[in-house]
């Protein structure tokens, strides 16, 4: 089990192609929780998903190439 | 230019109004911009934005395609061949869902496109009205940016954004959705048009470090074997000076992918040929040989890896890209470099020492005369009676001296029209690469005219390609832009018979074409054209259509069932290329 700390801008449609990233993947998400403005007006959306640390690390760098994604880290390394 | 619309009779000077609508704003936002061609189509949902488009008539060439697929394909060919961001309109609903494969197609080629798309106004939106559709999730996976703006006073802040993250980077198409009601408001502020140069969170260009540098300059300096492979990220730079001076000082060979091609002029001495499914023998077997690859602006497509298991296990790899997401994807690189093509190279080259790789050239030499003998000698001067399409382009190489601007669709061919086009000049070759949408070239063939006027734009296009997209000549005519078009007709979607021919046991399922005569088609649309099936007619009817000042089409019938050679079937290792 993987968890993703996922930092963003608070703005519409931002979840949807966060999540369209897991989905492109093939990553079925287990558990999901978003708290707007949880860090400097950015919200925080923490995904845990049943995948192995290569895929957790293959998809961090295309969930960061959303241009309203400010981080995204391993929960363990997250430290924004 | 040829095609404007009529000189707006009462229209005041937009400037000079104190009030402004949002699809004013945007109009404004373009021109601001320095926009001066847009792509696109009108409709309901954007009525007021083409309604403003009518004052700025005299600022801004738009060209009322037949499709809005025809309008993306055409900002890319526009965008590509002109170094500028492509700019489309469609409405909502249809017109918007028209675009998703353009934008796919741009979003995997890396083209900057802005495509501005009405939306109903925003209190019916969620309610199924007419031609409402959720544009912002449909176009998620396909670009790199959408927003939609439902207040007239967010429009030039959007615009300013999207056309940064649309050229900034990796480049990358962008939606902007304007609500119907956000087009007819007035802003409550006045217009202010501020471009963007930074965002908070995103970076443009990822830095490199100096030790970084020097450890790619160490394993280039103690390479025996160095083969550079050169991308569309060499061209996206304007690095091919730079590329070519790290070559020549190191003597180092370059092989090309797909979208570098013409990044470096075939003639020269240390070209080797292209990478890929399709591309030359020897470039694809000596990179399991190479003990240094500096891979420049590509992506270690699977055309051009074939069987990862088998790919360059004993290669360094020194990988120069500006998305991090493409770093050690799919090849892990010894080296990885992070930002712009120009910008590296021009540091890494001083680290350089002086050489030359004779020996390892010569190994190169070797096998391109067995790919010279057994496949390009037979391909291009063929015994056959019909024409072949290797022979065709090779005229049409002779005959433009290897300068012209050549915009391939997908399948034979694009491969065809990639291997045997005698490349001089830079940007000089455009296709489908990533997505492989068939019907790309024609409109693509369009913009690229209209944005490198002063080019010979040659368009190839296969017949099963030609019918996808073929509404488009009437685009062609109507705004009388000079592209000339070479249908290579074989009356088959060639490549798929192709591989239905090797590996399904020459099955051919729904692959033959009954085809019109594309030449009789072309008259109709109003542009010249000339049917082609003899040999001894080919090199007349080629000059005939490149000293045309107008359009012109060829409908070349060529041998119905000939197949690209070398090729690497899939599963198969670089160096597991057949010849034959």
């Amino acid at each position: 089990m993987q968890t993703l700390k996922i930092y963003t801008e608070n703005k519409i449609g931002v979840l949807e192609k966060v999540t369209t990233v897991f989905t492109r993947n093939r990553v079925n998400i287990t558990t999901l929780n978003l708290r707007a403005n949880a860090l400097k007006d950015l919200s925080l959306i923490c995904v845990s998903a049943d995948i192995s640390p290569e895929l957790a690390l293959k998809v961090i760098p295309q969930l960061k190439r959303i241009i309203e994604v400010a981080d995204a880290k391993l929960k363990a390394e997250s430290k924004l | 230019m040829p095609g404007k619309l009529a000189a707006p009779q009462k229209a005041a000077s937009p400037t000079a109004k104190s009030t402004c609508t949002g699809a004013e704003a945007v109009m404004r936002s373009l021109v601001a911009e320095g926009v001066d061609t847009i792509f696109g189509y009108p409709g309901g949902a954007i009525m007021p934005i083409y309604d403003a488009l009518y004052d700025f008539n005299h600022k801004v060439n738009h060209i009322l395609v037949r499709h809005e697929q025809g309008a993306t394909h055409a900002a890319e060919g526009y965008a590509r061949a002109s170094g500028k961001v492509g700019v489309v309109f469609a409405t909502s609903g249809p017109g918007a869902t028209n675009l998703i494969t353009g934008l796919a197609d741009a979003l995997m080629d890396s083209v900057p496109m802005v495509c501005v798309v009405g939306q109903v106004s925003s209190g019916l939106l969620g309610t199924d009205a007419f031609q409402e559709a959720n544009i912002m999730s449909v176009c998620a996976a396909v670009t790199k940016w959408n927003y939609q703006v439902t207040d007239a006073d967010e429009v030039a802040d959007a615009m300013a954004k999207a056309f940064f993250i649309a050229r900034s980077g990796k480049p990358g198409p962008v939606v902007i959705e304007v609500t119907k009601d956000a087009q007819f408001a007035e802003l409550k502020k006045s217009f202010n048009y501020t471009p963007v140069i930074e965002l908070p969170y995103y970076k443009k260009e990822p830095g490199f470090t100096r030790k970084k540098l020097q450890q790619a300059a160490t394993l280039l300096n103690q390479a025996q074997r160095p083969l550079i492979l050169a991308g569309n990220g060499v061209g996206i730079a304007g690095a091919e000076a730079a590329l070519l001076a790290l070559a020549e000082k190191t003597g180092t060979p370059v092989a090309c992918t797909l979208h570098g091609l013409s990044c470096i002029a075939t003639s020269h001495p240390l070209y080797v040929g292209m990478l890929g499914m399709h591309g030359n023998y020897a470039p694809n077997l000596l990179t399991n040989q190479a003990d240094v690859l500096l891979a420049i602006g590509m992506r270690f497509d699977d055309r051009v890896t074939g069987n990862l298991n088998f790919y360059a296990k004993q290669a360094k790899v020194i990988h120069i890209e500006i998305d991090p997401s493409e770093l050690n994807k799919v090849v892990k690189a010894d080296v990885p470099l992070l930002g712009d093509a120009l910008t590296i190279l021009e540091q890494l080259t001083p680290l350089l020492h002086t050489y030359s790789h004779t020996e390892w050239l010569v190994e190169f030499a070797k096998l391109d005369a067995q790919e010279e003998e057994k496949v390009r000698r037979k391909a291009l001067y063929p015994a056959k009676v019909k024409l072949t399409m290797p022979e065709v382009i090779r005229v049409l190489g002779e005959q433009t001296n290897g300068e012209a601007m050549v915009i391939a669709d997908v399948g034979q061919h694009q491969m065809m029209a990639a291997r045997y086009y005698p490349f001089q000049k830079h940007k000089s070759y455009f296709t489908s690469g990533g997505l492989g949408t068939m019907g790309f070239a024609l409109p693509a063939a369009l913009g690229a005219k209209t944005g490198a006027p002063d080019r010979e734009v040659v368009a190839v296009i296969g017949d099963g390609c030609f019918q996808m997209t073929i509404q488009e000549l009437a685009t062609i005519a109507q705004y009388k832009v000079p592209v000339k078009v070479v249908v290579l007709n074989n009356n088959f979607l060639g490549m798929v018979r192709q591989w239905q021919n090797m590996f399904f046991d020459g099955r051919y399922s729904f692959v033959k074409m009954e085809n019109p005569d594309f030449a009789e088609i072309s008259r109709a649309f109003g542009i010249n054209a000339l049917r082609v099936e003899k040999r001894e007619e080919l090199p007349g009817a080629i000059q005939q259509m490149l000293h045309s000042e107008k359009p012109f089409l060829l409908n070349v019938l060529v041998e119905n069932e000939e197949n690209v050679f070398p090729m690497m079937p899939t599963g198969a290792a670089v160096d597991g290329m057949l010849l034959e």
